[in-house]
Order: C-alpha cells, then sequence, then structure tokens
C-alpha cells in the first residue's frame, strides 16, 4: 500500500490534521492553562473508534511513550519478542539503550523508538499516523526511519506520514540566508567530561560517560555556529553544561565573547516545556514580574522578532504566517517570548536547540535569521543544534562537529565547513 | 565506575510482603511507634530530635537503594515542599489565624495548642515532610508500573486486569510526574540560576524585597503545580490508549 504525505505549513496545522485523521486533540499548551484546560475534554475522553484504531506517532516523542523504560514500550505494549535484534538491525543503536530510562535517551533517540513501537503496534490497528518525524534524526536515521515505513506500506499497513513544509524537502530548493554581521566567540572545552552513574534501583541501568575532546582548545568560532552530530552523541549535554544547569565531573567550559564570559542561556528541545505552562506573554509577564524596565525591553525585542519572523514568511510564503498578534499563541510566537527573555538577559552566548522543531522550513530560518540579527547587535554569540543543515547554509559561520570514538567515552569535537 | 544504590527494594517477592516492609518504616508517620505526634511544650528540642533521629533513620533506608545524588535531589524536592508549607504557616502566623484558630479549638478541648507549640509544629511539619517526600518516592519507584501491567496482561490475572490496569495508571502517572518534574527543574534552573530567587528582580528595593519574595514564591508555586498537572493529564491518555491494547 502507497505511503501517503501530507505536509503542513504549521504545527497549529497539523494538530488539526492529526483530529480530522485519528479523532485525537492535541492540547494547546501554548495558549496558557485556560485553553488546555477546556480541550482536556477532547484529549483525555475521545475514545472513537478512529482513535482506536491507529497507532500515532506525535511530534513530541515524550507524548508517545508511557513506560519509564524503552524495552517494556517495544515489549509489553507492542508485543515484540526480541527488541534488542529489531533496535540493531533498523537503526544500529548502543545495545545499553533499550535499558535506560526514557528520560536520559536524547530526543532523537525518543523519536526512534517512539517509531519504532508505532510501526510494531500497526501490525495489529493496521494503521499508522507519523508526525513530524524526521526533525530530530541525523541523516543515517532519516533514511533508515523512511526505509521502515516504506516496509510497513508493503506489507499493507495504511500509513500517512505528517511533515511540517520543508522538513524533507530537496536541499537544493533551499533559501539561501544572506550572512549575519560578523561576531566571534570562543570555547574551551579541554577535558571537560561528564558521567551518568549507574544505578542498580529500581532496576540496573549502566554508567554513561561522556568526555569531551576538542581538537582545538580554545575554539576560536564566528557566530552563529552550528553544532552536528549523530543522534545520541551528546550535543544538548554539551548545551546543559554551557548552560550551567548541569554541572561537569571536572573543569567547566568556558565561553568567551569580546572578553566577556558567563554562562550561556538555552532554549530547550522541548522548548514549550520552559514555557511552564504559560502563553507567550504570560510568559514575559511571570519572567519579567520583578523588573519592569527588562520586561518593556523584552516586549520590544519580542515585537521586533515577531514582526522580523513576519517580514521573512511574507516575503518567502505569504501563506503562512506568525500567528494571531493580539493573542499570541503559536509554537512560532512561544519560541519567540522565550528567545526575547534570553536576549535581555544579555548572555555571552545563546543556544538555539533544535530551533526549527515544530516550525515550517522558512518560519525556521526567518526565525534564527531574526534572532541572529538582533543578538549580533547586542554582542550575544548564537549557536544553534539542528540536523537540518542545509536550512542554516550563508547564515552559519562555523560549524562544530561531535563524532563518537569507535571504543570509550570520547567525543571528538572538529571544526567542519558547511559548504 | 561509579554507582548508586546497594537496596533493591523492587526485587522483594512476592509484591505484598515489599508493600509490608515499607510500609513498616512509614509507622512513626502514621502516628505508630512513640514518636510524639503532638510536640510536648516542655520538651519541645527534644522531641524534634527524636523526629530528626527518625528522619535520618528513613534516609539511610532511601539512600541506601537510590545512591546519595538521587537522595539529595529527593530531599531538596522535600525541603522546597516542606519550606512552602512552613512559609504558609508563618504568614498566616503573621495574620493572626493561629490565634483565631486556636481560640475556637479552646471551645472543642481544654489542651489546644499554644501559639508557641504551634511554630514548633510548624518546623516539626517541615522535618516530617523531608522524611515523607523521599520515603513516597521510593515506594512509588519500588511498585514499577511494567511489573503490575504484566501481571495484567497474564492470561490468569484477566479476572482482575481492569483493576491492576488502574493500579498501574494511578502509580505511573505520579512516577511520571516525578520524571518530568526532573526535566522542568533543568528548565527552571536555566531560567532562575539560583533556583530559589529570580532571575531577574530590579524592582526588589528595601522591604518591598519581602513582599516581592512572597509574590514570587506566590507565582512560581502556581506555576509549577498546574504545570505536573498539565504533564500528568497529558501522560494519562497515552497510558490509557497503549496499556489497552496490552494481550491483545
Amino acid at each position: 500500500m502507497p505511503i501517503s504525505h501530507t505536509t503542513c505549513k504549521s504545527y497549529e496545522e497539523m494538530s488539526s490534521d492529526v483530529m480530522r485523521t485519528a479523532s485525537i486533540t492535541i492540547p494547546p499548551i501554548t495558549r496558557g492553562p485556560g485553553a488546555f484546560f477546556a480541550s482536556l475534554d477532547g484529549w483525555l475522553f475521545n475514545n472513537s473508534e478512529a482513535s482506536s484504531s491507529h497507532a500515532i506517532v506525535l511530534p513530541d516523542p515524550s507524548l508517545n511513550l508511557s513506560l519509564p523504560y524503552p524495552e517494556d514500550e517495544l515489549t509489553l505494549i507492542a508485543g515484540c519478542a526480541n527488541p534488542q535484534a529489531l533496535v540493531r538491525r533498523h537503526f544500529h543503536l548502543r545495545d545499553d539503550l533499550l535499558s535506560s530510562p526514557v528520560t536520559s535517551l536524547s530526543g532523537g533517540e525518543r523519536m526512534l523508538i517512539s517509531i519504532l513501537k508505532g510501526v510494531l503496534l500497526a501490525e495489529k490497528t493496521g494503521n499508522l499516523l507519523v508526525c513530524s518525524p524526521f526533525f530530530w534524526l541525523d541523516n543515517y536515521h532519516r533514511q533508515a526511519v523512511r526505509s521502515l515505513l516504506h516496509e510497513t506500506g508493503v506489507r499493507g499497513t495504511n500509513t500517512n506520514v505528517m511533515t511540517m513544509l520543508g522538513e524533507v524537502g530537496d536541499a537544493d530548493d533551499h533559501t539561501i540566508l544572506p550572512p549575519a554581521d560578523p561576531l566571534e566567540w570562543t570555547l574551551s572545552l579541554a577535558r571537560v567530561s561528564l558521567t551518568f552513574a549507574a544505578s542498580r534501583f529500581p532496576r540496573e541501568t549502566p554508567e554513561k560517560s561522556i568526555v569531551y575532546s576538542p581538537s582545538e582548545d580554545p575554539f576560536s568560532l564566528k557566530s552563529p555556529t552550528l553544532f552536528s552530530g549523530a543522534n545520541g552523541i551528546g550535543k544538548t549535554t554539551l548545551c546543559k553544561l554551557l548552560a550551567g544547569i548541569i554541572q561537569p565531573k571536572g573543569r567547566k567550559p568556558e565561553i568567551t565573547v569580546r572578553g566577556y564570559t558567563g554562562n550561556a542561556r538555552l532554549t530547550m528541545q522541548d522548548s514549550v516545556l520552559q514555557l511552564f505552562s504559560a502563553s507567550p506573554q504570560m510568559h514575559l509577564r511571570r519572567v519579567f514580574a520583578h523588573d519592569e524596565k527588562l520586561r518593556d525591553e523584552a516586549r520590544e525585542v519580542y515585537d521586533e522578532l515577531q514582526e522580523a519572523c513576519a517580514e521573512f514568511l511574507t516575503s518567502h510564503d505569504p501563506q503562512q504566517h506568525v500567528g494571531d498578534r493580539t493573542t499570541p499563541c503559536t509554537v512560532l510566537q512561544a519560541k519567540v517570548a522565550l528567545t526575547a527573555e534570553r536576549l535581555v538577559s544579555k548572555p555571552p552566548l545563546l543556544i538555539l536547540d533544535e530551533p526549527g522543531w515544530c516550525l515550517s522550513r522558512v518560519a525556521a530560518q526567518g526565525f534564527v535569521s531574526a534572532v541572529t540579527r538582533i543578538a549580533h547587535n547586542r554582542r550575544i554569540a548564537v549557536a544553534i543544534i539542528s540536523h537540518e543543515r542545509a536550512w542554516w547554509r550563508g547564515l552559519v559561520g562555523d560549524e562544530l562537529v561531535f563524532s563518537a570514538s569507535t571504543s570509550g567515552p570520547e567525543v571528538a569535537i572538529t571544526k567542519g565547513s558547511l559548504t | 565506575m561509579t554507582s548508586t544504590g546497594f537496596l533493591n527494594y523492587a526485587r522483594i517477592r512476592p509484591w505484598w510482603l515489599r508493600l509490608f516492609i515499607l510500609l513498616l518504616f512509614a509507622l512513626p508517620m502514621f502516628g505508630i511507634g512513640g514518636l510524639p505526634v503532638q510536640l510536648r511544650s516542655d520538651a519541645v528540642f527534644q522531641d524534634l530530635g527524636v523526629w530528626v533521629s527518625y528522619g535520618v533513620f528513613v534516609w539511610l533506608l532511601v539512600g541506601l537503594a537510590v545512591g546519595a545524588e538521587k537522595l539529595l535531589s529527593w530531599l531538596c524536592v522535600g525541603v522546597i515542599f516542606g519550606l512552602t508549607v512552613a512559609v504558609s504557616g508563618v504568614v498566616l502566623r503573621h495574620m493572626k489565624v493561629w490565634e483565631l484558630i486556636q481560640h475556637l479549638a479552646d471551645y472543642v478541648s481544654k489542651s489546644s495548642p499554644t501559639v508557641s507549640t504551634v511554630e514548633a509544629e510548624l518546623v516539626k511539619r517541615l522535618i516530617v515532610i523531608m522524611i515523607a517526600v523521599p520515603y513516597s518516592l521510593l515506594v512509588l519507584e519500588s511498585f514499577p508500573a511494567s511489573d503490575i501491567l504484566r501481571r495484567a496482561a497474564r492470561p490468569n490475572g484477566s479476572k482482575h486486569a481492569e483493576l491492576w490496569l488502574a493500579v498501574a495508571i494511578f502509580l505511573r502517572v505520579f512516577q511520571h510526574v516525578f520524571e518530568v518534574a526532573g526535566n522542568l527543574l533543568l528548565a527552571w534552573r536555566e531560567e532562575n540560576p539560583r533556583l530559589l530567587l529570580p532571575r531577574h528582580q530590579r524592582d526588589w528595593h528595601g522591604l518591598g524585597a519581602g513582599a516581592g519574595l512572597l509574590r514570587w514564591i506566590k507565582s512560581s508555586v502556581w506555576s509549577w503545580s498546574v504545570t505536573l498537572l498539565e504533564q500528568a493529564l497529558l501522560f494519562v491518555p497515552t497510558a490509557v490508549r497503549d496499556w489497552s491494547r496490552i494481550g491483545r
């Protein structure tokens, strides 16, 4: 059976398509608690035949996994007798991944487990709906997922893949972004390492260590800098170290921009969680409730960013828009609010972890180029974690490539080239 | 190699023996075992000392299972929760609500607590919460939802399958919320590096700082509560949809 493809211009459009196809209402987290609780009826109590006859993979993998260990997801729920062999055959993931807690997996790894689970469940339901599966995956795993979905279709499963506009586009037709004003920064990573201790309770989980091994120290980098590498290699972990929210075992990494050092600010992969259930406007009100001057500044930056995104969208695809300006609630506006807050706190480095997640290519490009321009005006360097390398061609100054050593916990970091 | 924990309560079989052993540890919190439920006004520090000793015993039992690092993070949750309760208590005290309660209680009982005992009670409550939170998390983690689901999926377990499913969902929602709380804590630390103070607080001057801090605590407690509730509710349909397919 051929795979049907649906392309969506925004996350909000994808949500309504999911509702139409599988009768599942995805609660609007970015609209604030009032809208969330008002929509709960559809989310909590929808037991229609359409929803139970579909195996669904939602774009946020945390909504796809209900048990704490991937092994249980695949054996107990999806009925797979030998999940290790399956994971190895399709995705070549590390052996200890299945016995590690879901919370310790990277976003890409969680998405891969979600897809495997969805494919296995679809053998029983006959229908598979996969939403935006490629964004968090590296090239190798994208290809592996395409093959897996193709196999599923061939076996007779009715497979529908929904993607954001540009998520699986041809690299050649991408808009090439203009270069940003130059801003250099340095990153010192020598002897930075981290160990996640093994645990015996409630289940044996192995120890995991990451030792960052830069090819030069310090790196002298042009902003914006792209961090790229395979799923689960430790890119997001490094960003958490740079933001000072987790602590390394030994030496701390050092960021310097024009003699100014400090911790980076980070918008996370699952950035919606950083809103703490507020809408974009509520978020700014909450964070700056005790600093009126910065609140006004953040609102100005918010307006400037939103306007720049709107202009970019109008000039590249007039059918797309940033969302309602009076009651902002789209994922793009949520990202704009989170970024505005970070920009006015004047960190040396702003890290955008998968800034394009749940955005179309054009919206993501407009957003990142606007953020870079405003950040550079404020002497803030920008780093982007992304698997969509082609989206940022022209804009990105330097690339840091993360690659695993053949044995041991070392992660080699080298300067790459986007050309 | 670093590792955590030596004891694994989740391995105690059968499940009711595990539950029995874990409940034994908690008896003093239910008022059984001789620990002072009401602090005596003439031996406040002695009574508080007994509660702290019991706390050390429970923390040791928890620490032996989960390791020092996790115990510390669970204790942090307990401290924050306990401080919220204690601070609310102090606010009520300053609003003279305790006196009102005391006057009302005088009508009911001749041995109602004095105001000074009430303050010591707040300290005791903080200690009890610091004991109860890590203990509760240990109990929740000692009963993995997947074990219960396996039981529900067994052919001879189908008689009570619905019940086991409900128990598993109940347990898993709590476990899930604490997993999400871990991620939220990282997001919170990113937003507020000092955790218990906001990143942006330029408007706090002199006496206004105290009022500002109270307002910030109130808004933070609200944000955390709503977010955790949302995350718990978001999880339920996924669990129900997934788990109702088990064994089919």
